[in-house]
């Protein structure tokens, strides 16, 4: 029941947030394009016409959206921790799971629009747009989630191993040094220490180096979720059903397919609407703000 | 009724100067129409219905947190499992779906709100004005000016370097 309301009204209200910010863009498109496009265009932009009334209702219904959509994406990462945590298992049964998960979402989130900005900056020449300073700023908010992650690892390892249940100890210890140890490790490497590179304004402002440290990012959240849903299952309390867990074909499939679906609807998406705010681009581009060179990058 | 007055212009600045030269006339009733969300958007006084989305909006989120009360405790009455004793109608375990349609309400209840809100507030400005309004341009709409003044007015948007008026 939770978890279907709470993932349920985050969709929606995600998709609402970004439909609305695209309205005026559809407008402006309907009036430049031909073909079904146009259709298209016309039908999603509602009318819009750019009067000032609705431009004064669009600036309204941001900060309402945004005043819902944020705690949204806390609650809905917080119920579905709650999933885990609310069972008895070693490992899940822990009350930092909640500002785990919403942490977690942020990193991989902030990881994954990395990725997605870079191959959109170096597809469509975006770089006037897409700049230096952007993946910059996001690669600090990146390493400021980095070491917000290695705080909660440190804090589970230590209060299971300082102050929890013979399990709860075993579980951890397991982790760390049992048959899934390299998957541990794995994590700790890509998501508290390749993201300390970071640090640096040089590699921060490098596309290059942006991209390892976020794709490092991405498959350490990856193998994290992995390790602790298998880890502890695999070692929980009754010692006859501990075991190993091998991903089969089928599974393995599954899994690349939704990396499939994934990146087949994000590509249609940036095939059909623009990938960029026009209507910011050109408020942007009346300021005239002057293109800067991503270093090493396009070299 | 007489035709208004419609201006068009290239770019934001232009349109901005007349209606700085407007507002110095004190001619009333100028709205503007432009593909971004220039400054020159904001110096019309803000007009429009607005004010009114925030409480939609919490009249959505009161909506949708009934919504959520009927559902939870409609539900766990008409089908009481009891559970080691454990009271029927949980209030606690009810905060999560409660939050999430009190949410839900005001997202969706503001989103609609701005479809309708912004269909009326379109109405008050003229079909013709909207569709003079093409690709990048901006357009500035104002009731016809007789007598002296209509002088100093066309002077003053023509000042600004308009590419075309009507009437």
């Amino acid at each position: 029941m939770w978890d279907i309301f709470a993932v349920c009204c985050y969709v929606t209200i995600s998709a609402l947030f970004l439909y609305m910010g695209m309205i005026p863009d559809l407008a402006l498109l309907s009036r430049k394009v031909r073909g079904w496009r146009r259709a298209l265009y016309r039908a999603l932009s509602l009318g819009f016409s750019g009067t000032d009334a609705e431009w004064n209702l669009l600036d309204r219904a941001y900060p309402i959206f945004a005043g819902v959509a944020i705690p949204l994406a806390v609650s809905v990462h917080s119920v579905v921790s709650w999933d885990f945590a609310m069972t008895m298992i070693p490992g899940w049964h822990s009350t930092i799971f909640a500002p785990y998960f919403v942490a977690g979402a942020i990193f991989s989130g902030l990881a994954m629009a990395i990725v997605l900005l870079a191959m959109l900056r170096r597809a469509y020449r975006l770089e006037r747009y897409i700049r230096a300073d952007h993946f910059d700023v996001m690669a600090k908010l990146l390493l400021a989630m980095s070491i917000v992650m290695s705080f909660v690892y440190v804090t589970e390892f230590l209060t299971a191993i300082v102050r929890g249940s013979p399990a709860e100890r075993a579980v951890f210890i397991w982790r760390a040094t049992g048959r899934y140890a390299l998957v541990y490790w794995l994590v700790i490497l890509c998501n508290c220490l390749i993201p300390l590179l970071a640090l640096s304004r040089r590699v921060r402002r490098n596309l290059r180096w942006m991209i390892v440290i976020s794709v490092a990012v991405l498959v350490g959240m990856w193998f994290e979720r992995f390790m602790f849903v298998v880890t502890s299952l695999a070692h929980h309390y009754d010692p006859f059903s501990w075991g190993a867990y091998l991903p089969t074909l089928p599974e393995v499939l599954i899994c690349l397919a939704g990396f499939g679906w994934f990146g087949a609807l994000f590509l249609v998406f940036i095939k059909v609407f623009p990938s960029l705010s026009v209507t910011e681009t050109l408020q942007g581009g009346h300021e005239d703000v002057p293109a800067t060179n991503m270093e090493a990058a396009h070299a | 009724m007489p035709e208004p007055w419609i201006a068009l212009y290239d770019g934001p600045d232009e349109a901005a100067d007349a209606l700085r030269s407007l507002d110095e006339l004190g001619i009333e009733g100028v709205r503007l129409i432009s593909p971004a969300a220039y400054p020159a958007v904001h110096m019309t006084g803000r007009p429009g219905p607005w004010r009114l989305m925030s409480w939609l909006a919490l009249i959505g989120g009161f909506l949708g947190l009934a919504t959520a009360i009927a559902l939870e405790v409609g539900s766990s009455v008409a089908h009481p499992f009891d559970v080691g004793g454990k009271p029927v109608v949980a209030w606690i375990p009810y905060g999560v779906v409660m939050f999430e349609l009190t949410m839900l309400g005001a997202g969706v209840t503001s989103f609609c709100s701005l479809i309708v809100l912004a269909f009326l507030s379109r109405l008050r400005v003229p079909k013709a004005a909207r569709r003079a309004v093409a690709g990048d341009r901006l357009a500035i709409v104002l009731p016809a000016i007789a007598g002296e003044r209509s002088d100093a007015v066309c002077a003053a948007l023509a000042g600004a370097s308009a590419q075309e008026g009507a009437p």
